[in-house]
């Protein structure tokens, strides 16, 4: 494994989970993979963590879940995105983006 | 919306809980699986896999509480909480036990005391706006005492006063009913806007109309509930139908409901039942002195208590300027007295007394619970910080103490409202007569609100300290500490627990002993009569069967002869009223060849069968006693008793003087005999001036008139007194079988009654003390061994050194005698403020009694001495090996 694998920042974590689940429903485990891939491996999740952002996003609404049978035809939970959850990864996204740009003009300035 | 969806996602959590759990379990078994097999698939052994793929899922315990937390917020955390500390409770049956009996106590004590003081105190008379009701008692005794009125006095102060909306009366007397089984029951002659003045409409049918306040009108009757249900099943057209009421026919025109009482009803055991007119003739000339009236007063709007007293006052002394009351007007002199001081007066400081006492002992049981939680608290300490260091949450261990010291609350609110329920009960067989009210005492919902409310309280009190004290451990410090230092922290605040718990300990011992030393001296009081032994029961003939003095002075002749040769029987005869069983009143007298001036001469009149006194064994200090020959054709003659005799005939010898009833031509009475004086009225009074007028004698003593009807029949028997009922039963049957008779009792159990509330109050305040020093024994056997527990390595080294086994016993013995002594201290200094308030409950007994200020400190020294022996002779017994291995 390499090195690299980092914590996700703080805060933005559930951000991420939504994203994942914005795309396409998935399960627990999963969502912990795609996050695993889409970060080429940077961003390893603890699942101590995963599950409990799971439910807080739930508890929000957020997000919702459904019971069906998996790839493996095992029976798993899979989250999905609810129109609240959509605005909400919206309105974090704008956020993170005026964010990032604005600690990159910060480490870019120079006289 | 955003909100909706959240509130309905915690509202399904809340639902649906086992459900969810489930479901938490089913995806991390899931998640496992998945992440075995994608271990697998890395090429791990399959085993290694499955234990690789837990170990990234954490300690799951710990995970899944997360997981709860994330979603229960307070309430589940609670509960789990709640669970908790039931788990803890069961695992230390012991502690748990001791805590739940000792907040039992104490909120139980509470709970009955203020159900009493709630029912009895703080809720209203039931009647209509009772603050503006009074009744005219004398003004002339300190605490004022009632008195009765004449009519023509009630016709006088409608007149005279302003101060009154109206003014009712009221005379007491018995009926017998012979609808059905023959029955006596209380009856009262009212006048007729008497229920109208206390506000109380009639159940069914109507109260009395003014009209019916008229001589001749009067044929009318008012049933009580008991009566109607008793008499005549309950029926509905009994209003209006003819009842037959001491042989006078009369037509019933409504029924009462059934808590309506007669003011005075209240110190009575049984109420009236039974209201009939008073039927005042006015247009007649009234006599001023016949007085056998009870006032009614409602005050006008805005008029005080103090204003009516005045306005009665100004009145009285008119009247007498005018010289209508003769020369003993002083003696008349009336004072408006508020029907919640009257009713309720005496009964009241007892009552915020015991109420006092309960507050103090739940102090001390809140002190122990939470000596009990410290001490769990120093043994738990090291999970704690344990916990802690593990990354618990301070305000959730400090939480999840107090849930723990709440759980003990709410069950020992549950106990205390048994123990309250059971206690309760018996005070209900120990209470006075005059707190009748009692009847109405109920655990309803604000008296378990209440209970409630102590148990938070008690449950903050007991558990806030040693949660605040457990949370904000200092992990590294208790971890590292050895045990002998952190104890010394806690034991400075033990101490203080235990010092206060026996100096408030030591206010409710000796408060009991004050009490306990009053009763016995209030049982000591010689009565001038012998109770025990005695059978009494009173016998009312019916004015219409017995209309003169020849049938009722032959009933009563031949039924006291009849009983007096009964087997077993050594003595019988009948008496007027019973000592001790109701107030008797005066006769004014004219006394021959006085001189004196001042109050007109006037003695309680008694009127008695020959066979009375000596049935009673009164003391016989001159003269003879009452005779056969005492008859309706012998000459007048009395027996007096030495205040009588002393008063009005002062350094003579008062034996074959006269006197006669009244201040007209009444037959002159000669003193054949001079009897020592007996308790009346009450237990506590002054001697009062008596005559026993022979019952044959008593129509001709007062020139005419109807004989004395209702008479108590007293027989002094062998063994058993209440076995002779049916025999005397049989005998009184055998001369009128329609006659009823009531009030069967002992002469002991009349007696008694008479000092039931001092004994109601010195039993309760007694229970009090001994569980306060039950629990401060508790306390400081707990607190020793506590100390003790903590100290054992030192005294290892001690007994190794060659301490003597006396030597470590007397140390540790010395340890809790010091608390013990300093919170006796305390104590006592609070007693010698405290004690005052009990003055007022004190009979021939100071405050500052030195019998009860030497014992109470006794007491509790010796329960100290006891306490701390216990674990000294435990410390002494040490191992000094074993000792100083430990720790």
């Amino acid at each position: 494994m390499p090195d690299t694998n980092a914590q996700v920042l703080p805060g933005t974590l559930d951000m991420l989970v939504l994203k994942v689940v914005s795309v396409r429903p998935e399960h627990g485990w999963g969502v912990g993979q795609r996050l695993r891939e889409a970060s080429h491996g940077a961003f390893d999740v603890n699942q101590g963590s995963l599950y409990p952002a799971l439910q807080r996003l739930m508890k929000h609404g957020w997000v919702k879940s459904e019971w069906r049978d998996s790839e493996r035809g095992r029976r798993a939970r899979y989250y999905r995105i609810t129109r609240s959850g959509a605005a909400r990864l919206a309105q974090e996204r704008a956020s993170w983006s005026r964010q990032v740009e604005a600690v990159s003009r910060v480490l870019e300035w120079a006289y | 919306m955003s909100w909706i969806d959240g509130v309905r996602a915690r509202l399904r959590f809340l639902l649906r809980r086992s459900t969810l759990e489930r479901e938490l379990e089913e995806e991390l078994a899931f998640h496992i699986a998945r992440e075995t097999e994608r271990n697998q698939s890395l090429g791990m052994e399959p085993s290694a896999a499955a234990r690789a793929a837990r170990v990234s899922l954490g300690v799951a315990e710990r995970f899944r509480e997360e997981v709860r937390d994330e979603w229960a917020g307070v309430f589940a955390g609670l509960w789990q909480d709640v669970r908790h500390g039931v788990r803890r409770l069961r695992r230390r049956p012991g502690f748990a036990a001791v805590a739940l009996i000792t907040l039992g106590l104490g909120i139980g004590a509470n709970t009955a005391i203020f159900s009493l003081v709630r029912s009895i105190l703080l809720e209203p008379l039931p009647y209509v706006e009772p603050d503006r009701l009074v009744m005219f008692w004398t003004a002339r005794a300190d605490p004022r005492q009632d008195t009765w009125l004449s009519a023509r006095e009630l016709l006088e102060y409608r007149q005279a006063t302003v101060s009154f909306e109206e003014l009712a009366a009221y005379t007491q007397s018995n009926a017998n009913l012979v609808e059905g089984e023959p029955e006596r029951v209380r009856a009262a002659a009212v006048t007729a806007n008497i229920f109208a003045v206390l506000g109380t409409p009639a159940l069914h049918g109507r109260t009395f109309t003014p009209k019916e306040d008229w001589p001749g009108e009067d044929g009318v009757v008012l049933l009580g509930h008991g009566v109607w249900q008793r008499h005549f099943g309950g029926a509905p057209d009994v209003v209006g139908r003819q009842i037959r009421v001491n042989g006078i026919t009369r037509t019933v025109v409504g029924i009462m409901p059934p808590d309506f009482l007669l003011p005075l009803d209240y110190r009575e055991e049984r109420p009236t039942e039974l209201w009939i007119p008073a039927a005042i003739d006015a247009s007649q000339n009234l006599p001023w002195g016949s007085r056998s009236y009870y006032i009614i007063g409602r005050l006008a709007r805005g008029v005080t208590v103090e204003q009516a007293t005045a306005d009665l006052g100004r009145a009285h002394a008119e009247w007498a300027r005018a010289g209508v009351l003769g020369d003993g007007a002083g003696e008349l002199d009336r004072a408006a007295v508020p029907m919640n001081t009257l009713l309720l007066g005496g009964v009241r400081p007892a009552l915020w007394i015991l109420f006092g006492a309960a507050a103090v002992l739940l102090l001390i049981a809140c002190a122990n619970v939470m000596h009990l939680l410290l001490a769990r608290s120093h043994a738990r300490r090291r999970e704690i910080a344990a916990q802690l260091a593990l990354g618990a949450g301070r305000t959730r261990i400090a939480r999840q103490l107090l849930v723990e010291s709440g759980l003990l609350g709410v069950l020992g609110a549950a106990l205390g409202v048994v123990i309250a329920h059971a206690a309760l009960r018996t005070a209900l067989v120990l209470t006075p007569v005059n707190l009748i009210r009692m009847r109405g005492v109920e655990l309803d919902l604000q008296v378990l609100a209440f209970a409630a409310l102590l148990a938070l309280a008690a449950t903050l009190a007991a558990g806030l300290a040693p949660a605040l004290r457990l949370s904000g451990l200092n992990v590294a410090g208790v971890m590292a500490a050895s045990r002998g230092d952190v104890a010394s922290m806690r034991r400075g605040a033990r101490r203080l627990l235990v010092v206060s718990e026996i100096a408030l300990s030591l206010v409710l011992v000796l408060g009991a002993a004050l009490l306990a030393r009053s009763f016995a001296e209030l049982r000591r009081i010689d009565l001038g009569f012998e109770p025990r032994g005695v059978l009494t029961l009173r016998v009312q003939l019916p004015g219409t069967d017995y209309p003169d003095q020849e049938r009722a002075g032959h009933f009563y002749r031949e039924l006291v002869d009849r009983v007096a040769t009964l087997p077993r029987v050594d003595a019988a005869g009948a008496v007027r009223v019973l000592p001790l069983s109701g107030t008797i009143g005066d006769w004014s007298l004219t006394i021959e060849h006085r001189t004196a001036p001042g109050a007109t001469p006037a003695a309680d009149w008694q009127i008695v069968t020959p066979g009375y006194l000596e049935t009673l064994r009164l003391e016989r200090t001159s003269g003879r006693f009452l005779t056969a020959a005492d008859d309706e054709d012998g000459p007048m003659a009395a027996v007096i008793n030495e205040t009588m005799a002393a008063r009005y005939w002062p350094g003579q010898d008062a034996l074959g003087k006269r006197f006669h009833l009244g201040t007209l031509d009444q037959p002159w009475i000669e003193v054949v005999g001079i009897v020592r004086d007996v308790r009346r009225n009450a237990v506590v009074e002054d001697p009062r001036a008596e005559m026993y007028l022979p019952h044959a004698q008593f129509v001709r003593a007062k020139d005419g008139g109807s004989p004395q009807l209702g008479m108590t029949l007293v027989v002094r028997a062998d063994g058993d007194p209440l076995s002779l009922l049916p025999l005397v039963r049989e005998q009184v049957r055998a001369l009128d079988s329609d006659l009823p008779i009531s009030d069967v009792r002992t002469l002991d159990a009349v007696t008694a009654a008479a000092l039931a509330q001092p004994r109601f109050t010195t039993v309760l305040l007694g229970a009090f003390a001994a569980l306060a020093l039950v629990l401060a024994a508790t306390g400081l056997y707990g607190v020793i061994s506590f100390v003790t527990a903590r100290r054992t390595h030192e005294i290892g080294v001690r007994i190794a050194l060659g301490a003597e086994k006396g030597a470590v016993t007397r140390l540790i013995m010395r340890d809790g005698l010091t608390m013990a002594a300093t919170g006796v201290a305390i104590g006592l200094l609070g007693c010698v403020w405290l004690t005052r308030l009990l003055a007022g409950q004190l009979y021939s007994v100071v405050p500052l009694d030195p019998w009860a200020f030497a014992a109470a400190p006794a007491i509790l020294l010796a329960t100290a001495a006891i306490a701390s022996y216990v674990p000294a002779r435990r410390a002494a017994g040490l191992d000094p090996m074993t000792a100083l291995r430990e720790d």
